[in-house]
């Protein structure tokens, strides 16, 4: 300032020269003010974008099928009954394509039974095929992921991946058709239900299926009397008998004779006690028809990993004389339907 | 498991039914046969004899029959070769243990066959059987009259071994009669003579044919007839000895008379004695051809 002063001074020679100064003076602060604005409003900073996209829930492209692996790939809708294994599960699929826009991510990071359900279950004429999935599990009649494998294919253009559910059903599945089964105008479903990462649900639904009925048995193997002399008489033997199939029952029984080493023991020599019924005793029957023995045990059909049975006593009174050595015979067992389903 | 036993089609379905089998079994114990009954007999199947009479000078047969039992089975006891049986003189060393000898141990297995028959199925129990046995005309008497074992008898001892291996056994006793025989040659043959010659010497070989020791009798049928006359049979001198003198011995008689020849009972090889005969003819009186009959006839040891 000093220097302006003076300067000032230096001119107050003429007023001319003054204003000159000042307005010189004035457009330099001038510029350098717009300068510094300018350079102040193209410095780069930090802005915060966002989008929230909508979940979309998952899809089920064609079909639900229910299959035999290695077998029938498509059964439903098809007149082959599906007859159960005897006494044992048996292993069906139930396949079909999955597509979710949201990405093959959004379905199947998590295939546990809190994200992916299978109900397989007998649904009553007259209803939909989802009025039935609130059934209570059964294995019986209302089976609810009954084996959790599932299998995933290729994830095709980052959407969709069909699936192979292998899923076990058991000997004792209520029979849906035949004269013996009272659900007989029943019809099974298999139920698939899939749930995305936000738990957005797609349920398909199998086209109907039969299961047949079955009428078996298992019986003791075999049955050792010992070593008896002959006019004598064997201690009583336990023959246990086990339904492995969906149908209450009774049993039927013949044999031949027994063969010896030497000789052989009439069939009727062996002699059998139904346990519900102590009193009465009767010979083996001779064959199949009228003379086998007729047993009325109605063994329920088993409704879990307990089987369900009965049992007999048999005994062998052996003739006095006409016979030596090892005698072995086969007793044949018939399951005999007994008129009512078990459950 | 058995597979369906019926798929029985109804309507537009079908149940399935099925069947299981169940393997019964039993272990009979064996029982042991038994010999019913045992006969011994001369003719077959017959009815049995306490005394079996020997032939003489040959193989005879004689027959060990009866019934056999086996609770089991008589299927059990049917093969021939589950059957022994063992014919012995009570007193023989070793009893029915004995050693083959044909005089008193009969242990037969190729001079016999068994007969099995009557059964008629696993459900039948009993069996006939038939041993018929050949044995020598030798074998030792044992009854009353018998120089040597009259106090013996014999057995027959049956034995059926059923197939396992347990056994019965039956045994019968019987007497073998003594039987007393001989043969000798049919002719004696003095040549051709002249009256009033001595013949040479004739060897008659008596051979024991029955089962004990013998002497014999011997007597002539009287004299010899010739075509013409006739010659005394006390003409006709014997003698044991070889080389007897013809005037040193007596002739034969028309009774029997002893002679303790001392003839014993066969066992391995023929047992005989010879009997020296000379024929002295008259001087005078005969021609032709002349014969009679000499009979020898055993009899016990003296």
């Amino acid at each position: 300032m000093t220097n302006i002063s003076r300067f000032f001074r230096l001119n107050r020679r003429g007023e001319s020269q003054a204003h000159v100064v000042y307005a010189v003076t004035f457009t330099i602060i001038a510029v350098v003010a717009l300068v510094g604005l300018i350079m102040m409003n193209t410095e780069a900073d930090d802005s915060g974008q966002s989008a929230t996209i909508s979940n979309a829930a998952p899809t089920l492209t064609g079909s639900v099928l229910f299959y035999i692996p290695g077998g029938d790939t498509d059964i439903q809708g098809d007149t082959d009954l599906q007859t159960p294994t005897e006494g044992t599960w048996t292993t069906y699929g139930v396949s079909g394509t999955v597509s979710d826009n949201n990405g093959c991510a959004d379905y199947n990071a998590d295939t546990t039974s809190s994200k992916w359900g299978l109900k397989i279950y007998r649904v009553a004429t007259g209803t939909t095929a989802n009025d039935g999935a609130d059934c209570s599990s059964s294995n019986a009649s209302c089976l609810i992921d009954t084996y959790q494998h599932i299998g995933l294919g290729t994830c095709t253009s980052s959407v969709s991946q069909t699936f192979n559910w292998a899923v076990d059903l058991p000997y004792y599945l209520q029979p849906s058709i035949g004269t013996n089964a009272p659900a007989s105008t029943d019809t099974w479903v298999a139920r698939v239900s899939i749930k995305d990462a936000s738990n957005a649900e797609v349920t398909g639904v199998t086209a109907g299926f039969e299961i047949n009925e079955l009428n078996a048995l298992a019986v003791t193997p075999t049955t050792d009397y010992g070593t008896l002399a002959l006019g004598g008489t064997s201690a009583s033997q336990t023959i246990a008998l086990t339904n492995t199939g969906n149908l209450v029952q009774d049993y039927n029984v013949y044999s031949n004779d027994f063969s010896c080493v030497l000789g052989s023991i009439p069939k009727t020599a062996v002699k059998i006690k139904a346990n519900t019924n102590a009193t009465v005793t009767t010979p083996m029957g001779t064959s199949a028809g009228e003379d086998w023995v007729v047993l009325n045990d109605s063994v329920a059909v088993a409704t879990s990993a307990v089987s369900s049975g009965t049992t007999h006593s048999t005994w062998l009174v052996v003739p006095s004389s006409g016979a030596r050595g090892l005698c072995t015979n086969t007793a044949v067992w018939a399951a005999r339907i007994n008129g009512t389903v078990g459950d | 498991m058995l597979g369906a036993l019926c798929l029985c089609a109804v309507f537009a379905f079908s149940y399935v039914t099925y069947a299981d089998e169940d393997i019964q079994s039993v272990t009979l114990s064996n029982v042991a046969p038994s010999i019913t009954t045992i006969n011994t007999s001369n003719d077959s199947y017959g009815e049995d004899q306490l005394v079996i009479v020997p032939a003489e000078g040959s193989d005879f047969v004689m027959y060990i029959h009866g019934t056999a039992y086996d609770q089991n089975g008589c299927s059990d006891i049917d093969d021939v070769s589950q059957w022994t049986l063992r014919l012995y003189r009570s007193g023989v060393g070793g009893g029915f243990l004995c050693s083959g000898d044909d005089s008193n141990c009969y242990n037969p297995s190729s001079n016999s066959t068994l007969t099995l028959s009557g059964c008629s199925g696993p459900s039948d129990t009993n069996i006939t059987y038939q041993w018929t046995v050949t044995l020598k005309h030798y074998i030792e008497p044992t009854d009353a009259s018998a120089s040597s074992f009259s106090s013996n008898d014999w057995k027959a001892r049956v034995v059926v071994n059923d197939v396992s291996s347990d056994a019965g056994y039956l045994a019968d006793s019987f007497e073998v009669a003594t039987l007393r025989a001989l043969t000798v040659p049919s002719v004696i043959d003095y040549g051709t003579l002249a009256p009033g010659d001595t013949s040479t010497q004739q060897n008659i070989d008596v051979t024991n044919t029955g089962n004990d020791d013998i002497d014999f009798y011997v007597k002539a049928s009287g004299a010899m007839t010739c075509d013409r006359g006739s010659i005394p049979e006390s003409e006709i001198h014997y003698d044991l000895n070889d080389g007897f003198v013809y005037n040193s011995v007596s002739g034969l008689s028309a009774s029997d008379t002893p002679i303790n020849a001392t003839i014993t009972r066969r066992t391995t090889s023929i047992s005989k004695k010879t009997m020296y005969f000379r024929l002295k003819v008259p001087t005078n009186g005969v021609s032709g051809h002349c014969a009679n009959t000499v009979t020898f006839t055993a009899k016990s040891n003296e």
